[in-house]
């Protein structure tokens, strides 16, 4: 361990930037590598130098270890951060790293393969005293294998990646005719994301809320929390509208819940920031909690628990991989205030949230008290198809929930994206819906159709103002005469296309 | 000062709208949209930025053009208008052809069914991948699959035909 005085991020969009801000607080150099269809993208331009490192496929840039490491050999980079997604998560990355005498912002490779186990992040779960959901990952991984391990735990049964998280390969099943398209899109969606199809079968709690706890641990033994944040509200299992604190976590649950992170942590002996995802059923005191999975990196979420203690995360991450202790006590941390982060998508919600692609014709983010964007684009940018569609999180904080809620509204009814559709006004939708205000809302609430988009209920009118803008736009005075606007590349609404055909 | 007249849509909606240019301002376009009382003037302050103002009303939205369509922001919503002139449409409509395409690049990942073979209204077809997700594309009738465009691992465009449909 020593300090770090260049970084190389691994990844790219929104939290490459993110990264790279808090590197030029501390006065590290940043070296952002980009895939051949990320030339253009904002996260090169972020970091103070930059290295091109293939193709647009993931596989062949993104998630190349040996590119990624040529990559931080070739600029003398002495430090790795993974960000979350992509390589964070791969012990062998992380090994790779330490090969190379780079330090790797996170937990020891170690750490990460015992907790990407799920069996083995179960297994030291509850040798913490941790309780656990039942399930595992089958020797046997063929069809029938998984299939004997989904009828052995007992429908309904969730079939997952066993290798990461995000929702992506993960297949709820319900009844056994369900299993012979679950295993195999579960496994093909597995190893597109990860690169391994190795498959784990979990009995699925009807109703659970997701509420997970950020901790952090330093090589000297020191391990905090940092509060829960949650996560109920997700759309075939990836998160859409997270929180702190959450609206139902009473004050013992949230004592019991937050030793039981710290207990889990302590006994793989965590270094680094991570969060521990718990799946809570029931509400009040008698509330109960079941270990879900420990993801050993810096989450998408993070801001709203950097809103809410008043805290840096990734700052404190470079601090710790540098070898110093961490930088707070447990007693200095405190909640406040509430923190709400909706997190804004290239896809349209009035056509099955189909995800989009194309320019960013024009981009203007909200600017407000209380209001932070963290964007992996900028205007006149392209939305590839390569890679996740999240554009941007919006993270609103205030005094009291309700206030959050009304300043993440009023921001999200201000934030301008044209050129493809977005999911923003699913975002108001869920905004506004009772439940969601009441704070009722458990993981399978959108999944259901409890919060249904209905797109025929949106308001049809057309506005007078944006008729006469449209009209004014025809005219040479008015029209935007930048060859952005005017050159546009071919309409980029997929779902035009799509229509056509799609009865 | 002479008024050009255009009709404006979006799905279903329409309205005719007529504007002339504001002789005192460059920058301004004067507009009667039908069935308004007053005029609007809308006036461009920066790239993509107007105001538009109606009597003490006032409105920022924000505007974007392609070749086929004007999209537009205000008051939190984002429309998507095409504008026509009394000449005729901007654009070209497309044709119902019965060739299924990918709605974006995407890969294919399985193709479920065969040349000459008879499927559902509904019946999934083929299984791209984009984003990392799985697009099903299902048929759009009952009817008879004529011919099989691509291969499985295929990356398609937009708009290339994936299966001919009849």
């Amino acid at each position: 361990m020593g300090s770090i005085t260049r970084l190389l991020i691994a990844n790219r969009g929104e939290i490459a930037r993110r990264i790279a801000a808090a590197c030029r607080e501390l006065r590290i150099e940043s070296v952002a590598v980009y895939s051949e269809a990320d030339v253009e993208s904002p996260h090169r331009l972020a970091a103070d130098r930059s290295v091109l490192i293939g193709p647009p496929p993931a596989a062949d840039s993104y998630l190349s270890i040996g590119r990624i490491i040529d990559a931080a050999r070739k600029s003398g980079a002495d430090a790795i951060h993974p960000g979350y997604g992509f390589l964070s998560e791969n012990a062998a990355f992380a090994a790779a790293c330490e090969d190379a005498g780079l330090i790797f912002v996170g937990p020891s490779a170690p750490v990460i393969e015992r907790m990407g186990s799920k069996i083995e992040a179960r297994k030291l779960a509850a040798s913490a005293g941790v309780p656990v959901v039942p399930g595992g990952t089958p020797g046997d991984q063929t069809d029938d294998g998984i299939r004997q391990e989904a009828l052995r735990i007992g429908l309904p049964v969730l079939v997952k990646a066993s290798a990461g998280g995000g929702g992506k390969g993960m297949r709820t099943v319900r009844t056994e005719a369900e299993l012979a398209g679950a295993i195999p899109a579960a496994r093909r969606e597995a190893l597109a994301a990860f690169g391994d199809g190795t498959l784990y079968v979990e009995r699925l709690i009807d109703h659970p809320r997701h509420v997970e706890i950020q901790v952090f641990g330093d090589d000297r033994g020191n391990v905090v929390h940092l509060f829960e944040r949650e996560c109920s509200v997700q759309r075939r299992h990836q998160k859409i509208i997270e929180e702190s604190p959450s609206p139902v976590l009473t004050p013992a649950v949230r004592d019991r819940m937050t030793a039981a992170a710290l207990a889990a942590s302590r006994e793989v002996g965590y270094r680094n920031a991570g969060t521990i995802e718990f799946l809570l059923d029931g509400t009040g005191d008698d509330a109960r909690f079941y270990f879900l999975e420990m993801n050993t990196r810096l989450q998408v979420e993070h801001p709203v628990t950097e809103a809410v203690t008043g805290v840096d995360l990734v700052r404190a991450q470079m601090a710790v991989a540098s070898g110093h202790g961490l930088p707070w006590r447990q007693e200095q941390l405190t909640q406040r205030g509430h923190a709400i982060e909706c997190r804004i998508y290239a896809e349209d919600p009035a056509n099955g949230f189909l995800p989009q692609a194309g320019p960013l014709l024009l981009y203007r983010e909200p600017v407000r008290p209380g209001v932070r964007i963290d964007a992996g684009v900028i205007e006149g940018g392209q939305v590839s198809v390569y890679y996740d569609p999240m554009l941007a999180k919006l993270i609103a904080s205030a005094e009291s929930r309700d206030a959050a809620i009304a300043r993440a509204t009023s921001a999200l009814r201000a934030y301008a994206i044209l050129g493809i559709r977005t999911n923003i006004p699913f975002l108001l939708h869920l905004l506004e819906h009772p439940a969601f205000r009441a704070g009722q809302v458990d993981t399978g609430f959108l999944d259901r159709g409890d919060a249904r988009f209905d797109p025929q209920a949106q308001d049809e009118s057309l506005p007078a103002a944006a008729l006469a803008v449209a009209a004014a736009l025809g005219e040479p005075s008015a029209a935007p005469r930048d060859a952005g606007a005017r050159d546009a590349r071919a309409t980029t609404d997929p779902w035009e296309l799509l229509a056509g055909w799609r009865g | 000062m002479t008024s050009t007249r255009v009709t404006i849509r979006a799905g279903d909606s329409s309205a005719t709208v007529e504007w002339q240019p504001d002789p005192q301002d460059a920058r301004t376009t004067i507009v009667q949209v039908d069935g308004e009382r007053e005029p609007l003037r809308v006036e461009r302050l920066q790239s993509g930025t107007y105001r538009v103002t109606q009597g003490e009303q006032s409105w920022p939205v924000y505007a974007a053009a392609t070749r086929d369509a004007c999209w537009i922001f205000v008051n939190g919503r984002v429309l998507t208008l095409e504008v026509s002139s009394e000449r005729g449409h901007r654009r070209s409509s497309v044709g119902a052809h019965e060739a299924l395409s990918a709605p974006m690049p995407a890969t294919v990942i399985k193709i479920l069914v065969e040349a000459g073979q008879a499927v559902k209204k509904g019946d999934t077809l083929i299984l791209l991948e984009a984003m990392k997700m799985e697009l099903p594309v299902r048929a759009p009738g009952d009817g008879t699959v004529a011919a099989v465009r691509c291969r499985e691992g295929e990356l398609v465009q937009p708009g290339t035909a994936l299966l001919e449909f009849e």
